[in-house]
């Protein structure tokens, strides 16, 4: 096959595929492992490049050592969110949901070139994003893109940077495509079977993206590139911001349903045991299609310009998006613990020393999930409309989302690595007993990390700035220093980086391990409540798709409405005239 | 479907927790009177702020007994005006606008925090009861010097406070306190 | 002959982190204040020592009793 990522395809392929059994993934679905391959090898550079840049930053912004000028932090920082949150956490979320989709339904995509492409897209998205806001670093090129994760007007990027954002985005419905058209085909040869529940995961999730990502669309292709491109004047900001935050808070749960997926199907198989209820997670990704959207209006609790209802609205809305994630602490744990009780675990908590601690797999998701009940309750104060007032953009804010996306999210993904790249590669994990470090090391750095910013919020230490220190006042910490706190976040900072580094080292090495990979055969096991003991309707996906599509009309409608009505569509209120779409037209004749 | 007794359990006490928690937040609304900022302060002119009756002359003004209305500009790297001056055992109303990208206004430690958009003007009430002096952080990036961008709550004593000495420096290094005795309030 | 493999020493240093943290506010809650990060660390290593000595040591002296 020739494609122009040919050069990374073989990556970690093994030298002799027929040393392999004939039943396990890498030599039934070459094609792909292939394509999980690839995606897991971008997911990988982001990491590295992501993870460095943080660690520069927890080392400026606290002030033990500044290698950089403060004003490139902020170009670092977007490359940090841009990196870890949209290319790291959906380019492995499309390695997991490939191998997932094609494992459950038993079947290659029905045409790998449409695969390729949407790699492709997702790549050359990434390539021109990534690239311009690098280029911000290199003063003789005048491209930049220095408008952080949260890229609304009226901060400005180079067209690029929006660009490759809207290919990335496109490369990822085609992948969605991809993904139901394989359902389909499955669909036709059983037309009465319920979904494997994977299978299932992947759908209700990509649903999800479909419906969060129309936010973002008009965002970038309607109001953005117009206006960076000088084609169309300054969009409203409120407007921007409304429409970036309808994506911005469903897309953490795009980084989330992966992490599930494998809390779901993996996790039960590595405690030895099996999942606990087969219904109860279909109705925990039915909750999240439907929930995830109608909430994006609580990231802007403190914006002028949405009335209090509105605001409301969507924190009852994000309250109950609790649900999910407490049915899923439930049904992880009883998975694990009836795992645990195979094993021979007795007793209360006796059962806890019977689980297979030394696999980095498992101890890394579980860890990962432990952090994320810490995470989940720090969001609730997020989510609570008037104590947020307290730690609206503190550094309390990054402190709970890397207990979220950079806890929950990205250790359960080193974790699942340490299963998975096996899996793809037909090679032996290079070392577990490093993989079991590597994970215990990232939770305790994230502890001293997340537990200080969590406190400097409170001391009202803003978030994403390079001196927090201010000449005119001093903060004052409930407990402890400041200087403390400052301490504990570069401290904790420096062993994410370390953990980073021994986790890209342990995986390059597995790559490039000679040793074939053992059990590869095994299949993940039935639930203990299969999928025949939930209703039907569980599994209408059309039906929840209507159902999600009215609550987002019902929580965004009259917000958007009354924004339109204030503020207009561009700033200043100009109306886009045709005397402003005349470069257009000149062009055109 | 099968649910099992225990999933059952999980399930009420989920929902009651959940219940529990946007019924803090009713009351936090309702009783003790924290209100949001919303839309009541309307819309301006982002690049007219200068023919704008009140931002054109950012400042505080006296509106009733103990009653103040301060009118804030934030635009890069500073806010006008710089500092602000209330005096203690006062209820003050902030209208804080944007010139140029979206700043944020926190008045550190405190709950009086809101997001300053251009062409959006947010309003918020705070109750300031004793003599101490806050910093104002700007909390939303706003470009290169972003860190820069700070200003100060001044509270005085409502016996050295007079109109004419808003907007003029002062010496003193600020501590600020981490008590909450700047509150939104209800009353508006 | 350690009672404690590596790895479970590992986990209980992991888990010690944590409470080592929050040990400084758990106290402001019975009056305690000012309990500073370090010492609270200093305290928690020490646990952590004597967990380590435990593992190693309490075995050996169990032996040598039953010789």
């Amino acid at each position: 096959m020739s494609t122009p990522t040919e050069s990374i395809l073989n990556i970690g392929r093994t030298d002799d595929e027929t040393a392999l059994p004939a039943e396990s993934f890498i030599v039934k679905y070459p094609t792909v492992a292939r394509v999980v391959r690839v995606c897991f090898a971008y997911a990988f550079v982001a990491l590295a490049v992501g993870g460095l840049f943080g660690v520069i930053q927890a080392l400026h912004r606290t002030n033990v050592i500044r290698v950089i000028d403060s004003a490139d932090y902020y170009t670092l920082l977007t490359a940090h969110g841009v990196f870890l949150a949209i290319v790291f956490t959906i380019f492995f979320l499309a390695g997991v949901f490939a191998w997932a989709n094609t494992r459950s339904l038993e079947r290659p995509p029905l045409n790998p070139r449409f695969t390729w492409l949407w790699v492709g897209t997702m790549s050359a998205g990434t390539l021109l994003s990534g690239g311009s806001i690098l280029a911000g670093l290199v003063a003789e090129i005048d491209v930049s893109a220095d408008v952080l994760f949260t890229f609304y007007a009226p901060l400005q990027a180079h067209p690029l940077f929006y660009i490759g954002l809207a290919l990335f985005v496109v490369g990822t419905w085609l992948a969605g495509i991809d993904w139901f058209r394989q359902y389909l085909d499955w669909r036709a040869d059983n037309p009465d079977e319920r979904i494997p529940l994977q299978s299932f995961m992947v759908l209700t999730t990509m649903l999800m993206w479909y419906l969060s990502t129309l936010g973002v669309a008009i965002e970038v292709v309607v109001f953005l590139i117009p206006w960076s491109l000088g084609l169309m004047p300054a969009p409203t900001p409120l407007l921007t911001r409304t429409l970036f935050w309808f994506f911005g808070h469903p897309v953490v749960y795009f980084w989330l349903m992966p992490a599930y997926l494998m809390w779901y199907t993996v996790l039960p198989k590595l405690s030895g045991g099996r999942l606990f209820s087969d219904p109860l997670a279909r109705v925990v990704f039915v909750l999240f299609l439907l929930l995830s959207t109608p909430v994006g209006i609580h990231h802007q609790y403190l914006d002028p310009g949405i009335a209090e209802g509105f605001k409301f609205i969507a924190m009852t809305n994000t309250m109950f998006l609790l649900l999910p994630s407490l049915l899923t602490a439930f049904t992880v744990v009883a998975s694990v613990e009836h795992g645990a009780r195979q094993n021979g675990g007795e007793g209360y908590f006796g059962w806890l020393t019977a689980l297979p601690w030394r696999d980095p797999a498992f101890t890394g998701m579980m860890l990962a999930g432990l952090m994320f009940a810490a995470g989940g309750f720090s969001g609730m104060v997020n989510a609570g409309m008037n104590i947020n007032y307290l730690v609206h953009n503190t550094i309390w804010v990054p402190g709970h989302f890397h207990l979220t996306v950079g806890t929950a999210v990205a250790l359960t993904f080193m974790a699942a690595a340490y299963w998975l790249v096996p899996r793809v590669t037909g090679r032996a994990l290079y070392s577990r007993p490093i993989g079991l470090f590597q994970v215990v090391l990232w939770f305790i750095g994230m502890t001293f990390m997340s537990a200080a910013m969590h406190r400097g919020g409170l001391a009202g230490i803003p978030r994403r700035t390079a001196e927090p220190e201010y000449s005119k006042f001093t903060f004052e910490a409930v407990v402890g220093t400041i200087s403390s706190l400052r301490l504990q976040i570069a401290f904790g900072g420096v062993l994410l980086f370390v953990s980073l580094v021994i986790f890209l080292a342990n995986i390059a090495l597995t790559a490039a391990n000679n040793e074939p990979a053992t059990g590869l055969k095994t299949d993940l096991p039935p639930a203990l409540s299969g999928p025949e003991q939930s209703p039907q309707v569980l599994d209408e996906l059309k039906l929840w798709a209507i159902i999600a599509i009215v609550l987002v009309i019902l929580a965004y409608s009259l917000p958007l409405w009354s924004i339109i009505n204030g503020a207009g569509f561009y700033q200043d209120g100009i109306t886009a005239s045709p005397q402003v779409v005349q470069p257009v037209l000149e062009v055109l004749i | 479907m099968h649910v099992h007794n225990y999933e059952k359990l999980w399930l009420l006490a989920s929902l009651a927790l959940i219940v529990g928690f946007i019924s803090t937040i009713v009351y936090g609304a309702v009783g003790a009177g924290v209100v949001m900022v919303n839309d009541e302060g309307g819309q301006v002119n982002a690049s007219g702020l200068s023919e704008h009756p009140e931002f054109n002359d950012p400042g505080v003004r006296k509106v009733g007994p103990n009653e103040y209305e301060a009118y804030v500009v934030a635009q890069q790297f500073a806010f006008s005006p710089d500092p602000i001056e209330v005096p203690a055992n006062s209820t003050v109303t902030f209208y804080v606008t944007s010139r140029d990208v979206v700043h944020g206004f926190e008045v550190a430690g405190t709950n009086a925090n809101a997001m300053v958009v251009p062409g959006e003007v947010s309003k918020m009430t705070v109750e300031f009861n004793e003599t101490d002096e806050y910093g104002v952080v700007c909390n939303e990036y706003c470009g290169q010097a972003h860190h820069d961008m700070a200003g100060e709550v001044i509270v005085k004593e409502p016996g050295n406070f007079t109109l004419d000495d808003a907007g003029e420096s002062t010496t003193a290094q600020a501590t600020n306190g981490t008590d909450e005795t700047a509150n939104g309030t209800g009353e508006s | 002959m350690s009672r404690l493999s590596p790895a479970a020493l590992l986990l209980i240093g992991a888990a010690l982190v944590p409470i080592a943290i929050e040990f400084p506010v758990i106290l402001t809650f019975v009056g305690i204040r000012n309990f500073s990060f370090g010492l609270s660390f200093a305290l928690f290593g020490l646990v952590f020592l004597a967990i380590l000595v435990w593992s190693e040591v309490a075995d050996v002296i169990g032996s040598s009793a039953g010789s």
